[in-house]
């Protein structure tokens, strides 16, 4: 049983190529780990991100796909639009808007990271999935839950994949594969295309994320605030963020240790007085292969495509995943029909993802460099009440005005300077 | 000095008509009474409505105009989308969504008439209208502000428009006409075909406050319309967004807006609030509110927006309406036909030209007139509280639950509503 395509991976990305294939009349095959592949496992804050600014301005969040999109609320439903690549995505579920993203301090002060403009959305990605799954089926997609892609050979004919469920080993044969199974990608790492990529971090051990769905949180944010708290003494690299969900709900993700104590801290211990955990989720524990990854630069080897995070350093995002779906199904169609169709598509991924830029690069470093210079809560409440109600991200607006802590606190000055310095020496090495 | 096109009233339809046909390269010519066009004396909810739903869930307002519109939010700007005529609008001032619509009795009891969805955006109306004012001219439409459209005549081979603008009175030639120039239409009157239209009723006044500081405890992004009879009967009170953090609270009567302000239930919202601004709007005028103009074309003129509605057509029926017309005038002008298209399109585009609108109106009346206390609206709203849906539709359907309870109360209640089907009878509909 051959199939034209044969797409590794049932999430945004999977979905999206499998449902473009479909509709364009190939024989599409997905195969996904989960059972059902539109329940989300892992802790997601579930944004989808419409205002994209240069680095100076945004930070990191919501610039790893960088073309524009936009959000089109029509009368019955809402469209996600992709005008670059040309597609758009219906959506039934709920949607809330952000206005504001708000870094805290350990004693409340704010920087406003966005302020009363609207920068994004909620959305549910259960209830976005499952009709990606719908369109993709009703397209006439295959699909194989609870299989997992294990590795993928390029034959001169086509490509072979390996795979495992319950009923054992199989090999799965297509003209084409896309790889969509994300970090940690099998199939990237079984085609050899982690070798030549860049570890900008040692892996991660210990806990991975954890999300929390909560009701009955009370904070004293404005209305449609996206928060993310910096607090010394429970977190240094992995950021706590409070966001909103359907209903009265808020999605609290961090650490596993993090979320406990941040719960418990003084200054926002009232907050959750009344809170009650609806449900949690969690990232697989340590067990990383790999660390931070660099890119890859061309994501095709062979038959194979690979889209979203199975090749990228970071989150793609939802929209970064769709869109490199539907750019791949085009590439492999021209393919297909004889045509050059892989060089656009490289092409394409290249210019469309910030982290390929050395800007994206300053901004995580620099925001590494900010973790590391902190040596206690009060540092961080010194310099966020010195730049109280500022807009901006925090880490470009700390450079930018690094003279103004100085006189105040000449140590922390010293910290925060170095500090940026050695950010700015690993630029290169990423870029 | 002949033009392709005199267009009177620089409101949305206006100037929508003039930038579509100076970018199709008429020679156009624009009047307007303000001196400072975009600048909006009258209150205006300022909405961009979405959702619109059957008359029995959706209730009266945004259904004005019933054809799909969307609002696009993009990286740089919004811009509202006019699929079915073909268009598309963009717009850089702030929005934000209405995610909830609540009717709420004197005790505080809640009826949703929309939840938790986006049916709507609130956008600021001058900023958007100097968007327009800008792109029409930067398309080549000449405008003349401080001028009043008088009247307008037919003649063989065009049109002429009487003016009066700070120089005095001055008669402009063109080939044809746009009437855009709102509720009590000069032009429309001029050219009698007022004398058509039925009276539904005097027109209401409205009064509205732009407060700060408001604390409804509500959730935020809400509509919210009390019913207290003791205050009011037909006019409803309602409070909604406003530019910043303001909320605009409005009414008939100032009157009506201070003894709500003072109500023992909301005194509380208004304790921190101050009173930025004052916008009153006056309503209809000579004639109240009359039945739509059902061919709202006349020799070379062509009538757009509310100049042609009983009710406010919102800001998208202006907008569609004057692209259609100048659609129609561009094929009249190329000597085919295009006005019977616009006839048909504004027969079809528009809520109020279905007997379904006009059981809304009635209906909300026959509600309003059988409310004998606050105490009755209490027991009611209680009944159905936490309900989505609109008021006059939900007591409607189950107005056996009210019986048992109250019937006193059920019996005025349906009486009410036999009424309202009776004249609507007499309306026919249309």
């Amino acid at each position: 049983m051959k199939y034209d395509l044969l797409v590794v991976g049932g999430g945004p990305g999977g979905l999206m190529a499998a449902r473009t294939a479909a509709e364009d009349g190939l024989k599409v095959l997905i195969v996904e780990r989960k059972r059902n592949p539109a329940e989300i496992s892992r802790a997601c804050l579930q944004i989808f991100y419409i205002r994209k600014y240069s680095a100076s301005k945004a930070g990191l969040h919501g610039d790893g796909y960088i073309e524009p999109v936009s959000l089109e609320v029509t009368d019955r439903a809402y469209r996600f639009n992709f005008p670059a690549p040309g597609f758009s995505i219906d959506y039934h579920g709920p949607l809330k808007s952000y206005f504001n993203w708000i870094e805290v301090s350990p004693s409340g002060y704010r920087i406003y990271r966005r302020k009363d403009m609207l920068w994004g959305f909620f959305y549910d990605k259960e209830a976005f999935v499952a009709e990606l799954l719908a369109s993709a089926q009703k397209a006439g997609a295959e699909i194989m839950p609870a299989t997992m892609g294990l590795a993928a050979e390029n034959t001169p004919s086509g490509v072979r994949v390996r795979v495992r469920n319950k009923a054992g080993e199989q090999t799965l044969e297509a003209i084409k594969a896309i790889a969509a199974d994300s970090r940690e990608s099998n199939i990237v790492d079984s085609l050899g295309l982690n070798q030549k990529r860049q570890e900008l971090t040692p892996p991660r051990r210990g806990a991975g994320l954890v999300g929390y769905e909560l009701e009955g949180v009370e904070t004293d944010l404005p209305p449609c605030s996206f928060l993310s708290a910096c607090i010394p003494s429970i977190n240094r690299l992995l950021t706590i963020y409070l966001g909103q969900m359907s209903g009265d709900r808020s999605i609290l993700i961090s650490g596993a240790e993090e979320i406990e104590k941040f719960m418990k801290h003084p200054n926002y211990a009232p907050w959750f007085r009344h809170a009650r955990v609806m449900k949690k989720w969690a990232t697989a524990a340590g067990g990383a292969k790999y660390g931070l990854l660099g890119p890859i630069k061309e994501p095709v080897a062979g038959n194979v495509v690979i889209v979203g995070d199975a090749a990228a350093p970071i989150e793609t995002w939802t929209q970064g995943a769709v869109a490199s779906a539907y750019m791949a199904v085009k590439a492999i169609e021209k393919e297909f029909d004889g045509e050059k169709g892989y060089p656009e598509y490289i092409n394409w991924w290249q210019k469309a993802f910030y982290f390929h830029k050395t800007d994206y690069w300053r901004m995580v470093f620099g925001m590494f460099a900010l973790a590391n210079a902190w040596a206690s809560d009060e540092d961080v409440d010194y310099v966020y009440k010195l730049f109280q109600d500022k807009e901006g991200p925090p880490q470009i607006v700390i450079e930018q005005n690094l003279e103004l802590i100085r006189a105040g606190r000449p140590e922390l000055y010293e910290r925060l300077k170095k500090s940026y310095e050695q950010a700015e020496k690993m630029v290169p090495k990423a870029g | 000095m002949m033009y392709d096109l005199i267009v009177v009233g620089g409101g949305p339809g206006g100037l929508m008509a003039a930038k579509k046909a100076a970018e199709d390269g008429l020679k156009v010519v624009l009047i307007e009474r303000k001196k400072n066009i975009p600048e909006i004396h009258r209150y205006c909810g300022q909405i961009c409505y979405l959702r619109k739903l059957s008359s029995s869930k959706a209730g009266l307002h945004g259904d004005g105009y019933v054809e799909p519109v969307s609002v696009e939010i993009t990286d740089r700007s919004y811009r509202f989308n006019f699929p079915a005529v073909g268009f598309s609008l963009d717009y850089n001032g702030p929005i934000k969504p209405y995610l909830n619509w609540i009717e709420i009795s004197p005790s505080g009891y809640r009826i949703w008439r929309r939840r938790d969805t986006i049916w709507g955006f609130f956008y600021d109306k001058e900023a958007f209208l100097a968007g327009l004012l800008d792109s029409a001219q930067k398309a080549g439409a000449e405008i003349l502000p401080e001028t009043i459209g008088m009247a307008a005549e037919n003649t063989p081979t065009g049109v002429k428009v009487l003016t009066r603008g700070r120089k005095g009175e001055q008669t402009l030639e063109a080939r044809k006409a746009i009437a855009a120039d709102g509720v009590s239409s000069n032009i429309v009157d001029s050219l009698g075909m007022n004398e058509k239209r039925r009276s539904l009723g005097p027109s209401a006044k409205l009064v509205c406050y732009e407060l700060e500081g408001v604390e409804t405890g509500l959730p935020p992004f809400s509509w919210v319309a009390p019913c207290i009879p003791s205050i009011n009967r037909l006019m409803v009170i309602f409070m909604g967004l406003a530019a910043g953090d303001k909320m605009a609270l409005g009414s008939g009567s100032e009157e009506v807006l201070q003894k709500f302000m003072k109500h023992p239930k909301f005194a509380h919202w208004f304790r921190n609030a101050r009173l930025v601004k004052k916008v009153a709007a006056a309503g209809g005028g000579k004639y109240g509110i009359l039945t739509p103009i059902r061919e709202p074309v006349e020799g070379n003129v062509v009538i757009v927006g509310d100049a042609g509605a009983p009710t406010e057509t919102w800001i998208q029926g202006a907008l569609a309406s004057a692209f259609m017309a100048v659609n129609a005038i561009e094929k009249e002008l190329d000597g085919k036909k295009g006005y019977p298209e616009y006839i048909q399109w504004w027969q079809k585009a528009f809520y109020f030209h279905k007997p379904d609108y006009f059981r809304m109106v009635i209906g909300m009346f026959a509600l309003a007139n059988a409310w004998a206390s606050d105490e009755d609206v209490d027991y009611v709203y209680k009944l159905f509280q936490d309900r989505d849906g609109t008021p006059q539709n939900i007591i409607e359907q189950n107005l056996e639950l009210i019986k048992a309870g109250r019937p006193e109360l059920y019996e005025r209640l349906k009486k009410g509503y036999e009424e309202a089907e009776k004249m609507m009878a007499r309306v026919g509909g249309s």
